[in-house]
């Protein structure tokens, strides 16, 4: 049975949530100190309260601990709760509800969250593991570091939590963006490992162009995979993003393939958005 | 040797610098093609081989390779072209325009190294 998580949650908050999310979900209050590692749950809930920095700090924690993997977490607020909804979105909430939201709604809003997401079309598969396999070789050439690829989802969001992207725009038989996500640390350690350089040697100028580094070689040597094919395309030049909670700007009308690595007991993401053109009539 | 490191990026040119200078070579660095052709105009007696990368804003490595080699104070000058485009056509393309050699990213340190010694071995003969 999959667990919601509530975090710090009322009494009366925890009710209503169970009452909302009744079904094959278990849900369990706990304090934030006491909580479980976030990857094992479906959902989590916080309850807003007056002292905004600590919220905001436990919602970057917990985003942090997810690892990138898709789960929602969603505040809920007293209606008297003035503070834009963007304060708790930057620090990397998914959702803001209202306590005195009409139940009907609420419900939805909460059931659309644990649709899961759908698994890679024949298709997609067929360009989405050739950039899987390069990575991996990537890093091991380059870093000396083994990743692992862990899972794949498919968001229409341009968020990503994360302190640092590469993205590089793709042209020519097929178009689109590819980016790596990382948190400074897995970033400083592969940019080290890099250079032959210990960790401590590297200022952020360095991790900054490393960073885009990365994603040029990652591009760049996945590209001839695709010689011949319909998704082949030709490179730009990186650009590098640094900030939690940035956004990356992909083609409109694109499914965004979020694939998660697991490396040095961290993790990181390559987005993937690549389409075909099509052809004129 | 003088090694001339063209490279966009500063993180890949101090890697290889970091396996150029311990194997007793000097290098000196370029961010694009046309920093590199600015350099050659005053060292180019000194340059025993240049590492170029392709795809570079300003000046691409491809265009400083055809310039390095319309240059005949350049004649001794090996190049070895270092970059995310391996594509047999890209190859074909460099070392028909004269490289002496490419290299493929991502590479290991130790391949970096047996392609620079197997062109310092070259150069040298």
């Amino acid at each position: 049975m999959d667990t919601i998580l509530l975090i710090d949650c009322s009494d009366d908050v925890t009710t209503s949530m169970a009452g909302l999310l009744k079904g094959n979900h278990q849900v369990v209050n706990v304090s934030f100190e006491d909580r479980d590692i976030p990857g094992k749950n479906k959902m989590i809930i916080l309850q807003a309260h007056d002292d905004l920095d600590a919220i905001s700090k436990k919602i970057s924690k917990i985003r942090y601990e997810c690892k990138f993997r898709d789960i929602p977490i969603v505040v809920v607020k007293q209606s008297e709760d003035q503070i834009p909804l963007e304060y708790y979105l930057s620090s990397g909430a998914t959702e803001v509800l209202p306590l005195d939201a009409p139940p009907g709604a609420c419900r939805q809003i909460l059931q659309g969250y644990l649709i899961p997401s759908r698994k890679p079309l024949e298709s997609e598969t067929e360009y989405l593991t050739p950039f899987i396999e390069n990575t991996i070789n990537v890093l091991k050439a380059t870093a000396q570091m083994d990743a692992v690829f862990r899972e794949v989802y498919f968001s229409n969001d341009f968020r990503i939590f994360g302190d640092i992207s590469g993205i590089i725009g793709l042209s020519g038989v097929s178009e689109g963006t590819v980016a790596v996500t990382l948190y400074w640390d897995l970033a400083r350690k592969i940019i080290a490992n890099m250079m032959h350089v210990a960790d401590n040697q590297l200022n952020a100028e360095y991790i900054h162009d490393g960073v885009g580094e990365l994603i040029n070689v990652i591009s760049g040597s996945t590209k001839k995979r695709f010689k011949g094919t319909p998704f082949h395309f030709d490179l730009s030049l990186p650009t590098v993003v640094v900030g939690s909670g940035h956004q990356l700007g992909h083609p409109d009308n694109s499914s965004i393939a979020v694939l998660i690595f697991d490396v040095a007991q961290m993790a990181f993401v390559l987005q993937v958005c690549l389409k075909p053109k099509q052809k004129q009539s | 040797m003088l090694f001339l490191v063209v490279d966009d990026s500063m993180v890949a040119r101090t890697m290889v610098n970091n396996v150029l200078e311990p194997m007793g070579h000097e290098v000196i660095q370029a961010g694009n093609g046309q920093e590199a052709l600015k350099i050659l105009d005053k060292l180019a007696r000194e340059v025993g081989v240049v590492l170029l990368d392709w795809n570079m804003p300003i000046m691409n490595g491809f265009e400083a390779l055809q310039a390095i080699r319309s240059n005949r104070y350049c004649d001794h000058i090996s190049i070895l072209m270092v970059s995310t485009e391996s594509e047999a056509e890209y190859i074909d393309r460099a070392m028909k325009a004269g490289a002496n050699g490419y290299l493929a990213k991502p590479f290991t340190k130790d391949e970096l190294i047996d392609k620079i010694n197997s062109i310092v071995q070259s150069s040298s003969e």
